[in-house]
């Protein structure tokens, strides 16, 4: 048995005992205390979208064009038995991007906030959230050691429902 | 014309002319003096005939003269004369008629002689034995009656008949002698003259025309010695450097000589070393063939292979179409527990459990993710070092592909490098005996060298007696010019 194969079991036998030990271990969630955020890619630049703002998060699938759309709807999309719009982050951001959409949240007022990239999910504390220096009032998310801007996901929505909207972000 | 002949045939004409003329001297002579002979001999045989006539007048007398005196004196003692004249005159008579064999006329002549002797001795005879039987008187009547006298002076008339014929032939013979005499004289004298004349103008005309040309032949000989001398003394330098050149050419011949030698030792060591070299190229050309053999196994081999690590790619590749099926389950496994968590937040607390469940699988999720990753990296890594292996596998192939193809050249090296060797050993053995046979020549050639070096000595020495010669010849060439022109 060489060390490759020795450090494989070694972190089987880890992962089987954290599994095993997630059973048993004491259920803590402070809603208040911790901030689930999923990291985005957009023109580049990763952004941190709550969970909260969500109601899912999947696939982007067949997006229908519509005539007369207005800049930054991308179109139509099915999700849960419904059609909502889509909007494209970048464009909503001020953001070029050339790549198409792959990823899709969709907000609680059931809009669809396409993206280019899933960086994945993170927990972070409530006091993780605060803006990067004193100098800006937007918020990051300080996760990774990076920070991340975090899009206000429901102002976005608003703005882009409302007849004339200017862009939401607390991106500066 | 005669300055065209040579001087021999000028000689010889003029001895021919003197010899034609000492012929008619002498066949003039001869003639004269077999004449004279003749007339010698004639004269001779006539005294001879007139002896024996006299002889025979002689004996009648004697017998005449033997029967007169028995007659008178009746003595027969006085009978001796006539008995011995009878007893001659025959012999006389037959001698007489010897010398005149073959003159019909004197043999006639001689006949009627012999009669009358004949008839004058029965006469005295007839007187004789008269007077013995008979006395003188009876005897002298016979006598008287004259016959006997008859016969004598017939005998005695015939006798000086032929006599005067002899003394006439003998008269005849001197005139014809000495007229005979007299020409062979004149003959002598005047061929004797005309020969000196003749002899005198024919050594007169060669020796004025012999003296010019062996005068311009001894100018030829003179200018052909001097020409002689300066041609034999260059022939003598040429011939003192043509032995030095010889000896020289002898020393480097000998010097060939033990070069050939040495070439002919060195061509039987490389035979010797061609014929190990062919051995060790056949050894060589065997191992050859088994590397060869061995490359071939390898080269299978290594086919096999890179068989195996083609298979064992695709079974990567397999492995990464599995691990991406893995990564979509978990990336979507990791999508529903986020939508899990969205739900769980969004049910408030009666979502708490579920959400805490939700984010077990979440990471569970995110580890199958974080698994995929690096097995993926393994799969890559997995795949580069295939890739790398069948690159270096195909590369080993290659190589021993070169290798196997090296091998056959070598191989082929080898057996050329085995005919090539074979050929040498041909070639150094062809090298060595065309090098005894070249030594064998250089050694006749270097006995020939010495013979013409000697020759060369020879002719040196010889060149230099020629010279000597030609000089001595040229100074001779000068004497006899000088004998001729004073």
């Amino acid at each position: 048995m060489d060390g490759n194969q020795a450090n494989l079991q070694e972190r089987m036998l880890e992962l089987r005992q954290h599994f095993n030990a997630g059973f048993s271990r004491l259920l803590r969630w402070d809603v208040r205390a911790e901030v689930r955020i999923l990291l985005v890619g957009v023109a580049g630049v990763v952004h941190a979208l709550p969970l909260t703002d969500l109601i899912a998060f999947s696939a982007c699938r067949a997006i229908i064009t519509l005539p007369g759309q207005r800049a930054g709807c991308l179109g139509i999309t099915g999700h849960g038995g419904r059609s909502i719009p889509v909007m494209s982050l970048a464009t909503l951001l001020g953001m070029d991007e050339s790549a198409a959409p792959t990823w899709l949240a969709v907000s609680r007022d059931a809009v669809g906030i396409a993206v280019t990239s899933f960086i994945g999910q993170v927990i972070v504390g409530a006091d993780e959230i605060r803006p990067r220096d004193a100098a800006s009032p937007a918020l990051f998310a300080h996760a990774r050691d990076a920070a991340y801007p975090i899009v206000d996901v429901r102002a976005l929505t608003r703005a882009f429902a409302a007849p004339s909207t200017s862009p939401a972000s607390n991106q500066s | 014309m005669l300055s065209s002949w040579t001087i021999g045939r000028k000689i010889t004409a003029g001895y021919a002319l003197s010899l034609i003329v000492l012929i008619l001297i002498g066949t003039v002579s001869y003639r004269s003096v077999d004449a004279l002979i003749d007339a010698s001999t004639a004269v001779h045989q006539a005294n001879h005939i007139q002896g024996e006539l006299a002889q025979i007048l002689s004996s009648m007398k004697d017998a005449e003269t033997g029967q007169r005196g028995f007659v008178i004196t009746g003595d027969e003692t006085y009978l001796a004369p006539y008995l011995s004249g009878r007893e001659e005159v025959g012999k006389e008579v037959g001698q007489l008629r010897e010398l005149f064999k073959g003159d019909a006329a004197k043999q006639k002549q001689i006949d009627e002689a012999e009669r009358l002797i004949g008839e004058k001795l029965a006469e005295l005879k007839l007187t004789i034995e008269t007077r013995k039987a008979s006395g003188f008187e009876a005897t002298l009547k016979i006598v008287v009656g004259g016959t006997g006298k008859t016969y004598m002076d017939d005998l005695r008339n015939l006798l000086g008949v032929m006599d005067q014929e002899q003394a006439d032939l003998l008269g005849r013979l001197a005139v014809a002698a000495e007229g005979t005499s007299a020409s062979a004289k004149n003959t002598i004298i005047a061929g004797t003259i005309v020969a000196i004349a003749l002899m005198i103008v024919a050594g007169v005309i060669i020796i004025r025309s012999t003296t010019q040309q062996l005068g311009s032949a001894v100018h030829d000989m003179e200018s052909a010695s001097s020409e002689l001398q300066a041609a034999s003394q260059q022939q003598a330098t040429g011939a003192k450097e043509q032995a030095t050149a010889m000896a020289e050419i002898a020393t480097t011949m000998n010097e060939l000589l033990a070069t050939s030698r040495q070439i002919a030792d060195s061509a039987q060591r490389v035979a010797q070393v061609a014929e190990k070299t062919a051995g060790s190229a056949r050894m060589g050309e065997q191992t050859v063939g088994r590397t060869r053999e061995s490359m071939a196994s390898i080269q299978r081999q290594v086919e096999l292979i890179v068989t195996h690590m083609l298979d064992l790619g695709r079974k990567s590749q397999q492995i990464g179409g599995v691990i991406d099926l893995i990564n979509e389950l978990a990336e979507q496994t990791n999508i529903l527990a986020i939508n899990a968590t969205i739900e769980a937040v969004g049910a408030g607390e009666a979502g708490k459990r579920f959400s805490v469940v939700a984010d077990e699988i979440r990471k569970l999720a995110d580890r199958v993710g974080g698994s995929t990753k690096e097995i993926r990296g393994l799969i890559e890594d997995v795949r580069a070092a295939v890739n790398t292996t069948v690159m270096v596998t195909e590369a080993g192939s290659k190589a021993v592909d070169a290798g196997s193809r090296q091998v056959v050249d070598v191989a082929a090296s080898f057996t050329a490098i085995a005919g090539l060797v074979e050929t040498t050993t041909a070639s150094a053995q062809e090298i060595g005996l065309s090098t005894k046979q070249q030594t064998t020549a250089v050694e006749q050639v270097n006995g020939a060298i010495t013979n013409v070096s000697q020759a060369s000595r020879e002719s040196e020495a010889s060149t230099t007696q020629t010279l000597q010669t030609a000089s001595q010849l040229a100074q001779l060439s000068r004497g006899l010019n000088r004998l001729i022109r004073d």
